[in-house]
């Protein structure tokens, strides 16, 4: 069991769920705490580019539409949601899906499409909670790199038709290392792998709480999963790695990946339709090449912009979160403490904020929730 | 203070004069000694003047079992007579996990006719021992029937009793005590004080060994410090089970309800331009790399940018553009979790390392007055707040 995997809480916020164009309608909730920007992409982002991978970024899915989703040219879809405790994982039968074990033991016998190469099937059995969101990820990078023996500029075209994607060589490195393991091995080289805890906890906060941004870890353990989409060997899959095989859906070969988008939105609703509405709360990025990289190729100069200025959003952000604010709000506490000292409002300041911590607690109680003056959502 | 106190006596406090503090000197103040269990089930022993009311004590000691001894302090210890070596009767509690210590008198009625030296005022009484014997017992954590040994102490007890009787000493009076009761041998204003044999440097260092503190802690940059010890939170519990223990009838406020948009907004608003450029070293420095990037070569900055080129970037910024960046950071997520998360951390016994890292004059070290346990939820974040006035107000 490696040590020191600390948990990346942003992505276990409160996401504010929208509604749909197509059905299940999805009722908006209006968030109650104050809106958050949504940093899972940027983190994301961020993490894979520090792994050493190309030209890939997330975006967030606000509509499961299948058009919008086409448009990006998505390699796979995270689906991140609050794993019901209840749910236990399947052993038997998913509950949507067959498990493909023939995928794990050996390469996929189904042919790709046109470059009549056997992928095999990178999947690991997760070993760690705090290690799955990027578990989820390189279950799709994996699977999507260029690393067919065929160097041919045709092919080569028709890999990145396929979505292959350049993983950057310490993940090759760690592909070819665990080729030959079984999953559930895979799964401890994951966790066992300096370069990929390292900057997995980089970008994770190592702060006591693991709830929404500003409500803190109460009784209530929120446990946060993530589950990768993506079409390999043109069939569809759902890697998980709390299960015990890759989940195929649909027959195998009938996935290419120029209908993933269209193939991969039913799935999605069935899942989501399986919780109730009031409860769930999740999250859907699409893994995509780099949308600097296309708008240039296109010349969009106002996509290019619009991007960049993304771009600049999420590394501010990415700041942010990785700074240690203690410094910060000393002297920020001392300095508003000397100035309302001063001004003599000291005592009505300290009065108001015990006031409206007296009220939160109140209303928690009123809503039938176990008082805690922590919980400032 | 929810539950009912198990032994309450009259008592005064005393205090340490003297160089080194060792001549005691007993307060004339009117009080009450009183052992309660409070909602977090930890022993409580309390002082207040009777003219008080019992929900705020000017001494409350948190007691672990085992931790605390409570004695008479005697002259001639052995000796069939236990007697203070003083005008008064005085008890002293002592601690296992410090060398502090606290000195009681007696304040009830004097049982003692004895002819000694000192007019026997120091004398304890059967009685005395026996109230005496009844507060150690439950500080060691022992099981008393303390209503049995209550009575006990009431009816039996030798030597005949004052006009009041045994009932004196542990009379309760909760409604409106006129200050100008008066006692009997009462050691009070007259008494020399003891001097206490074996008694060495009251004081101890603040916050040494209260917490997680590291052993070197000047060596080494407070922020990680404080970074520290939430992580240290963070793995010993499983998400966070602190906030489950702290009592909810003491909440006092949180950082976040204190240093609220607003109050930071404005503040940053009306802030000084020196304060603003010092504030400003408290941020990422990116922060103000990325204000500066031309748009047009985005890509050409280096995410992890050294401290000068962060230096050059804040020179180049007017105290405008510096004030943005500053309330963006304060009304960002990531500052209002931090918020959220030094409170838990001052909650959870974090005071003594945070006050410590942060320069504050916080009482005590952070510690609960003779003990070297952390103080904890609601208390602790109002001493961090106290601290920090008191800190800002002596600069």
């Amino acid at each position: 069991m490696s040590a020191g995997w600390n948990t990346i809480c942003c992505y276990q916020q409160r996401v504010r769920r929208r509604s749909f164009a197509s059905p299940p309608a999805l009722h908006h909730v209006a968030s109650q705490g104050p809106a958050n920007p949504c940093c899972a992409q940027g983190v994301f982002t961020f993490l894979i580019e520090s792994l050493g991978v190309k030209n890939v970024q997330f975006e967030e899915l606000l509509d499961l539409d299948p058009e919008s989703l086409q448009q990006l040219n998505p390699i796979g879809v995270i689906f991140l949601f609050k794993y019901p405790t209840g749910e236990k994982p399947q052993r038997d039968k998913p509950l949507d899906g067959d498990f493909d074990f023939a995928a794990l033991t050996a390469p996929h016998e189904q042919t790709d499409f046109d470059t009549n190469t056997n992928h095999p099937l990178w999947f690991a059995a997760q070993t760690i909670q705090n290690a799955c969101g990027t578990q989820a990820l390189l279950s799709v990078l994996l699977n999507k790199d260029s690393a067919s023996a065929s160097t041919s500029s045709a092919s080569a075209e028709a890999e990145a038709e396929a979505g292959a994607i350049d993983i950057g060589p310490q993940l090759r490195e760690f592909k070819d290392f665990t080729s030959a393991f079984p999953s559930d091995i895979r799964g401890e080289a994951l966790s066992n792998s300096a370069l990929i805890r390292d900057v997995h906890n980089s970008f994770a906060r190592s702060s006591p709480f693991v709830s929404d941004d500003t409500r803190l870890a109460t009784e209530e353990d929120d446990v946060y999963h993530f589950i990768a989409y993506t079409s390999i060997n043109s069939t569809l899959y759902e890697l998980d790695g709390l299960q015990p095989a890759p989940i195929r859906h649909g027959d195998a070969g009938a996935c290419p990946p120029e209908i993933f988008a269209d193939a991969v939105v039913p799935v999605l609703q069935r899942r989501i339709a399986r919780y109730p509405p009031t409860e769930i709360r999740f999250n859907l990025l699409a893994m995509c090449e780099d949308l600097r990289v296309r708008a240039r190729e296109t010349g969009d100069a106002e996509m290019l912009a619009r991007e960049e200025r993304k771009r600049r959003e999420w590394r501010w952000e990415n700041a942010l979160r990785r700074h240690n604010f203690v410094g910060l709000i000393g002297d920020v506490m001392k300095g508003v403490t000397a100035a309302k000292v001063r001004e003599g409002t000291y005592g009505a300041w300290i009065e108001e904020a015990k006031a409206a911590t007296r009220k939160r607690v109140e209303e928690r109680r009123g809503r039938g929730q176990a008082g805690d003056e922590m919980d400032v959502s | 203070m929810a539950e009912s106190p198990l032994v309450t006596f009259k008592c005064g406090k005393c205090t340490a004069t003297g160089p080194n503090g060792t001549k005691i000197k007993p307060d004339p103040t009117p009080g009450y000694l009183y052992l309660y269990t409070g909602e977090d089930e930890l022993l409580h022993l309390c002082w207040r003047p009777r003219a008080q009311t019992s929900t705020n004590p000017e001494i409350d000691l948190l007691m672990l079992p085992g931790d605390g001894s409570f004695h008479p302090l005697v002259k001639n210890p052995g000796a069939e007579t236990v007697e203070s070596p003083t005008t008064g009767r005085i008890f002293v509690l002592k601690f296992a996990s410090s060398s502090q210590r606290h000195y009681f008198w007696m304040q009830s009625a004097s049982q003692s006719h004895t002819d000694s030296a000192s007019g026997g005022l120091g004398i304890f009484s059967e009685r005395d021992q026996r109230i005496g014997q009844l507060v150690d017992a439950l500080l060691q954590g022992e099981e008393v029937d303390v209503e049995a040994e209550v009575r006990e102490a009431r009816n039996g007890g030798g030597g005949g009793s004052g006009p009041n009787g045994d009932a004196d000493a542990m009379d309760v009076d909760d409604g409106g005590v006129r200050l100008d009761e008066q006692e009997t041998g009462e050691a009070g204003q007259n008494a020399t004080g003891g001097d206490p044999r074996d008694e060495g440097e009251a004081s101890r260092e603040g916050g040494a060994d209260g917490g997680r503190a590291p052993t070197s802690s000047s060596s080494q940059d407070p922020n990680t410090l404080v970074q520290n010890f939430l992580n240290s939170l963070n793995r010993g519990s499983s998400g966070g089970g602190g906030s489950a223990n702290h009592q909810p009838d003491d909440p006092f406020t949180t950082l976040p309800d204190l240093l609220n948009k607003v109050t930071t907004v404005s503040y940053i608003a009306s802030a000084s331009a020196e304060q603003i450029d010092h504030l400003c070293t408290l941020l990422p420095p990116e922060l103000f790399l990325l204000a500066q990037e031309s748009f047009s070569d985005p890509s050409s900055s280096d995410p992890d940018p050294t401290p000068a080129a962060g230096q050059a970037a804040i020179e180049a910024l007017d105290l405008w553009q510096k004030k943005g960046i500053l309330t963006r950071a304060v009304r960002s997520p990531q500052f209002n979790q931090s918020l959220g998360s030094l409170t838990v951390a001052l909650r959870d016994g974090g005071l003594p390392m945070i006050g410590e890292a942060l320069g504050l004059k916080v009482e005590n070290g952070g510690v609960i007055r003779g003990g070297s346990v952390p103080l904890g939820g609601g208390r602790a974040v109002e001493a961090f707040v106290e601290g920090v006035r008191r800190t800002v107000e002596e600069e």
